[in-house]
Protein backbone atom coordinates (compact mmCIF):
# COMPACT_ATOMS: atom_id res chain seq x y z
CA UNK A 1 0.00 0.00 0.00
CA UNK A 2 1.36 3.07 -0.86
CA UNK A 3 -1.35 5.58 0.36
CA UNK A 4 -4.47 4.95 2.82
CA UNK A 5 -7.55 3.96 0.90
CA UNK A 6 -9.35 7.10 1.25
CA UNK A 7 -5.93 9.09 -0.71
CA UNK A 8 -6.19 6.45 -2.94
CA UNK A 9 -9.97 6.77 -3.70
CA UNK A 10 -9.45 10.63 -4.37
CA UNK A 11 -6.32 11.14 -5.98
CA UNK A 12 -7.94 8.26 -8.92
CA UNK A 13 -11.25 10.59 -8.71
CA UNK A 14 -9.69 13.74 -9.36
CA UNK A 15 -6.79 12.33 -11.26
CA UNK A 16 -9.74 10.97 -13.72
CA UNK A 17 -12.00 14.28 -13.59
CA UNK A 18 -9.14 16.86 -14.12
CA UNK A 19 -7.63 14.51 -16.95
CA UNK A 20 -11.23 14.40 -18.66
CA UNK A 21 -11.47 18.12 -18.20
CA UNK A 22 -8.51 18.15 -20.25
CA UNK A 23 -9.46 16.20 -22.75
CA UNK A 24 -13.08 17.89 -22.94
CA UNK A 25 -10.80 21.41 -23.32
CA UNK A 26 -8.75 19.64 -26.24
CA UNK A 27 -11.29 18.23 -28.13
CA UNK A 28 -13.81 21.24 -27.82
CA UNK A 29 -11.02 23.71 -29.12
CA UNK A 30 -10.49 21.12 -32.02
CA UNK A 31 -14.25 20.83 -32.82
CA UNK A 32 -14.66 24.54 -33.02
CA UNK A 33 -11.68 24.57 -35.44
CA UNK A 34 -13.06 21.97 -37.56
CA UNK A 35 -16.47 23.50 -37.27
CA UNK A 36 -14.61 26.83 -38.95
CA UNK A 37 -12.74 24.72 -41.27
CA UNK A 38 -13.23 25.52 -45.15
CA UNK A 39 -13.76 22.77 -47.04
CA UNK A 40 -15.06 20.84 -43.54
CA UNK A 41 -13.42 17.35 -43.07
CA UNK A 42 -16.78 14.85 -41.44
CA UNK A 43 -14.02 12.19 -40.31
CA UNK A 44 -11.78 14.93 -38.53
CA UNK A 45 -15.28 16.24 -36.99
CA UNK A 46 -16.69 12.48 -36.81
CA UNK A 47 -13.02 12.03 -34.59
CA UNK A 48 -13.89 14.97 -32.42
CA UNK A 49 -17.69 14.31 -32.09
CA UNK A 50 -15.84 10.50 -30.63
CA UNK A 51 -13.69 12.33 -28.16
CA UNK A 52 -16.73 14.24 -26.90
CA UNK A 53 -18.75 11.44 -26.05
CA UNK A 54 -15.79 9.81 -24.53
CA UNK A 55 -15.31 12.61 -21.48
CA UNK A 56 -19.25 12.10 -21.15
CA UNK A 57 -18.54 8.05 -20.75
CA UNK A 58 -15.56 9.52 -18.60
CA UNK A 59 -17.41 12.32 -16.85
CA UNK A 60 -20.85 10.15 -15.82
CA UNK A 61 -18.23 7.96 -14.45
CA UNK A 62 -16.45 9.39 -11.94
CA UNK A 63 -20.26 10.28 -11.24
CA UNK A 64 -21.81 7.29 -10.75
CA UNK A 65 -18.62 6.34 -8.50
CA UNK A 66 -18.40 9.04 -6.55
CA UNK A 67 -22.40 9.61 -6.06
CA UNK A 68 -23.86 5.93 -7.08
CA UNK B 1 21.36 13.97 -36.78
CA UNK B 2 20.71 11.29 -34.27
CA UNK B 3 20.26 7.34 -34.93
CA UNK B 4 17.16 6.06 -36.61
CA UNK B 5 17.07 3.48 -34.28
CA UNK B 6 19.86 3.66 -31.11
CA UNK B 7 18.36 7.08 -29.91
CA UNK B 8 16.98 8.46 -26.35
CA UNK B 9 13.37 8.61 -27.55
CA UNK B 10 13.55 4.77 -28.78
CA UNK B 11 15.38 3.72 -25.12
CA UNK B 12 12.21 5.63 -23.56
CA UNK B 13 9.94 3.67 -25.89
CA UNK B 14 12.10 0.19 -24.80
CA UNK B 15 12.34 0.83 -21.44
CA UNK B 16 7.83 1.72 -21.60
CA UNK B 17 7.47 -2.07 -22.50
CA UNK B 18 9.30 -3.49 -19.59
CA UNK B 19 6.93 -2.10 -17.21
CA UNK B 20 4.33 -5.14 -18.05
CA UNK B 21 6.35 -7.28 -15.71
CA UNK B 22 6.20 -5.05 -12.69
CA UNK B 23 2.77 -4.35 -13.92
CA UNK B 24 1.85 -8.10 -14.00
CA UNK B 25 4.12 -8.98 -10.46
CA UNK B 26 1.54 -6.18 -8.98
CA UNK B 27 -2.09 -7.74 -10.14
CA UNK B 28 -0.39 -10.93 -9.54
CA UNK B 29 -0.05 -9.59 -5.91
CA UNK B 30 -3.10 -7.76 -5.34
CA UNK B 31 -1.22 -4.67 -4.92
CA UNK B 32 -3.25 -2.57 -6.76
CA UNK B 33 -2.31 0.94 -5.77
CA UNK B 34 0.96 -0.08 -7.42
CA UNK B 35 -0.41 -1.43 -10.06
CA UNK B 36 -2.44 1.78 -11.15
CA UNK B 37 0.89 3.51 -10.39
CA UNK B 38 2.83 1.44 -12.81
CA UNK B 39 0.70 2.36 -15.55
CA UNK B 40 0.66 5.91 -14.84
CA UNK B 41 4.49 5.72 -14.79
CA UNK B 42 4.12 4.01 -18.07
CA UNK B 43 1.48 6.69 -19.61
CA UNK B 44 3.70 9.26 -18.75
CA UNK B 45 6.36 7.85 -20.18
CA UNK B 46 4.51 7.46 -23.66
CA UNK B 47 4.35 10.86 -23.26
CA UNK B 48 8.26 12.03 -22.54
CA UNK B 49 9.19 9.73 -25.84
CA UNK B 50 7.54 12.16 -28.13
CA UNK B 51 8.75 14.74 -26.03
CA UNK B 52 12.21 13.20 -26.30
CA UNK B 53 12.12 12.60 -30.26
CA UNK B 54 11.36 16.50 -30.95
CA UNK B 55 14.07 17.99 -28.52
CA UNK B 56 16.97 15.35 -29.34
CA UNK B 57 15.96 15.91 -33.24
CA UNK B 58 15.22 11.94 -33.74
CA UNK B 59 12.01 11.12 -35.09
CA UNK B 60 12.25 8.42 -37.36
CA UNK B 61 9.73 6.33 -39.03
CA UNK B 62 11.29 3.34 -37.48
CA UNK B 63 10.37 4.91 -34.31
CA UNK B 64 6.90 5.85 -34.90
CA UNK B 65 6.52 2.05 -35.79
CA UNK B 66 8.13 0.84 -32.68
CA UNK B 67 6.18 3.50 -30.53
CA UNK B 68 2.79 2.12 -31.94
CA UNK B 69 4.14 -1.89 -31.41
CA UNK B 70 5.10 -1.12 -28.26
CA UNK B 71 1.70 1.19 -27.05
CA UNK B 72 0.06 -2.46 -28.61
CA UNK B 73 2.12 -5.05 -26.99
CA UNK B 74 1.83 -3.57 -23.32
CA UNK B 75 -1.67 -2.15 -23.44
CA UNK B 76 -3.06 -5.17 -24.96
CA UNK B 77 -1.12 -7.50 -22.33
CA UNK B 78 -1.98 -5.51 -19.67
CA UNK B 79 -5.58 -5.77 -20.58
CA UNK B 80 -5.64 -9.64 -20.97
CA UNK B 81 -3.92 -9.70 -17.34
CA UNK B 82 -6.34 -7.46 -15.89
CA UNK B 83 -8.69 -10.35 -17.66
CA UNK B 84 -7.23 -12.87 -16.57
CA UNK B 85 -7.00 -12.10 -12.66
CA UNK B 86 -10.77 -10.97 -13.32
CA UNK B 87 -9.92 -7.16 -12.29
CA UNK B 88 -12.04 -6.48 -15.79
CA UNK B 89 -14.81 -8.19 -17.50
CA UNK B 90 -13.73 -11.02 -19.74
CA UNK B 91 -16.78 -9.68 -22.03
CA UNK B 92 -15.21 -6.34 -22.34
CA UNK B 93 -11.70 -7.42 -23.32
CA UNK B 94 -13.58 -9.67 -26.05
CA UNK B 95 -14.94 -6.99 -27.11
CA UNK B 96 -12.62 -4.28 -27.69
CA UNK B 97 -10.57 -7.35 -29.25
CA UNK B 98 -13.36 -8.89 -31.56
CA UNK B 99 -13.95 -5.35 -33.08
CA UNK B 100 -10.42 -4.67 -33.02
CA UNK B 101 -9.74 -7.44 -35.29
CA UNK B 102 -12.56 -7.08 -37.85
CA UNK B 103 -11.31 -3.23 -38.14
CA UNK B 104 -7.80 -4.67 -38.63
CA UNK B 105 -9.06 -6.69 -41.15
CA UNK B 106 -11.07 -3.61 -43.24
CA UNK B 107 -7.72 -2.17 -43.76
CA UNK B 108 -6.76 -5.05 -45.31
CA UNK B 109 -9.78 -4.82 -47.76
CA UNK B 110 -9.71 -0.99 -47.67
CA UNK B 111 -5.94 -1.19 -48.95
CA UNK B 112 -7.27 -4.05 -51.64
CA UNK B 113 -9.82 -1.68 -52.91
CA UNK B 114 -6.78 1.19 -53.05
CA UNK B 115 -4.73 -1.13 -54.81
CA UNK B 116 -1.33 -0.58 -52.72
CA UNK B 117 -0.23 -0.42 -48.96
CA UNK B 118 -1.97 2.37 -47.29
CA UNK B 119 -2.46 3.80 -44.05
CA UNK B 120 -6.11 4.33 -43.40
CA UNK B 121 -6.62 7.50 -40.99
CA UNK B 122 -9.42 7.19 -38.62
CA UNK B 123 -9.36 10.12 -36.18
CA UNK B 124 -11.86 8.72 -34.06
CA UNK B 125 -10.37 5.22 -33.66
CA UNK B 126 -7.23 7.50 -32.34
CA UNK B 127 -9.39 9.25 -29.92
CA UNK B 128 -10.43 5.95 -28.61
CA UNK B 129 -6.36 4.38 -28.57
CA UNK B 130 -6.03 6.73 -25.59
CA UNK B 131 -9.08 5.98 -24.15
CA UNK B 132 -8.16 2.33 -23.75
CA UNK B 133 -4.69 3.42 -22.49
CA UNK B 134 -7.68 4.72 -19.80
CA UNK B 135 -9.27 1.97 -19.15
CA UNK B 136 -6.37 0.43 -18.28
CA UNK B 137 -6.03 2.93 -15.30
CA UNK B 138 -9.50 2.46 -14.63
CA UNK B 139 -9.41 -1.43 -14.54
CA UNK B 140 -6.27 -1.45 -12.41
CA UNK B 141 -8.20 0.65 -9.78
CA UNK B 142 -11.03 -1.23 -10.33
CA UNK B 143 -13.38 2.17 -10.74
CA UNK B 144 -16.99 1.57 -12.38
CA UNK B 145 -15.42 -1.82 -14.30
CA UNK B 146 -18.48 -3.01 -16.24
CA UNK B 147 -20.18 0.43 -16.84
CA UNK B 148 -16.85 1.61 -18.74
CA UNK B 149 -15.93 -1.31 -20.31
CA UNK B 150 -19.61 -1.57 -21.66
CA UNK B 151 -19.68 1.87 -23.07
CA UNK B 152 -16.09 1.54 -24.12
CA UNK B 153 -17.46 -1.25 -26.76
CA UNK B 154 -20.62 0.72 -27.44
CA UNK B 155 -18.45 3.89 -28.59
CA UNK B 156 -15.92 1.07 -30.62
CA UNK B 157 -18.58 -0.31 -32.64
CA UNK B 158 -20.19 3.37 -33.55
CA UNK B 159 -16.62 3.59 -34.86
CA UNK B 160 -15.95 0.39 -36.02
CA UNK B 161 -19.65 1.02 -38.17
CA UNK B 162 -18.55 4.45 -39.92
CA UNK B 163 -15.27 3.52 -40.69
CA UNK B 164 -16.65 0.14 -42.24
CA UNK B 165 -18.79 2.60 -44.60
CA UNK B 166 -15.15 4.81 -45.61
CA UNK B 167 -13.48 1.96 -46.19
CA UNK B 168 -15.88 -0.40 -48.02
CA UNK B 169 -18.64 1.92 -49.45
CA UNK B 170 -17.26 5.35 -49.79
CA UNK B 171 -15.07 6.01 -53.01
CA UNK B 172 -11.62 5.62 -52.63
CA UNK B 173 -9.27 8.82 -52.88
CA UNK B 174 -7.10 9.18 -56.05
Amino acid sequence: VIVSELAFYWFTTVALALSGAGWLVIDLVRLRRALRAEPRDPDYLFGCLIGLAIIIVGLVGVARRHFG
Amino acid sequence: MAHPVVNPANGITALRTLALFPFWYAVDAGFQQWAVAIILIAGLMDLLDGLAARVFDCRSQFGEVFDAVADGVLYGACLLILAAYTWIPWWGIGGIVGLGIYNAGLRFRYAARVGKATNFQSYAMERFAGFTAYLIGIGAARIETEYFFGAAIAIMAVIVAYDTKRMVFDPVPL
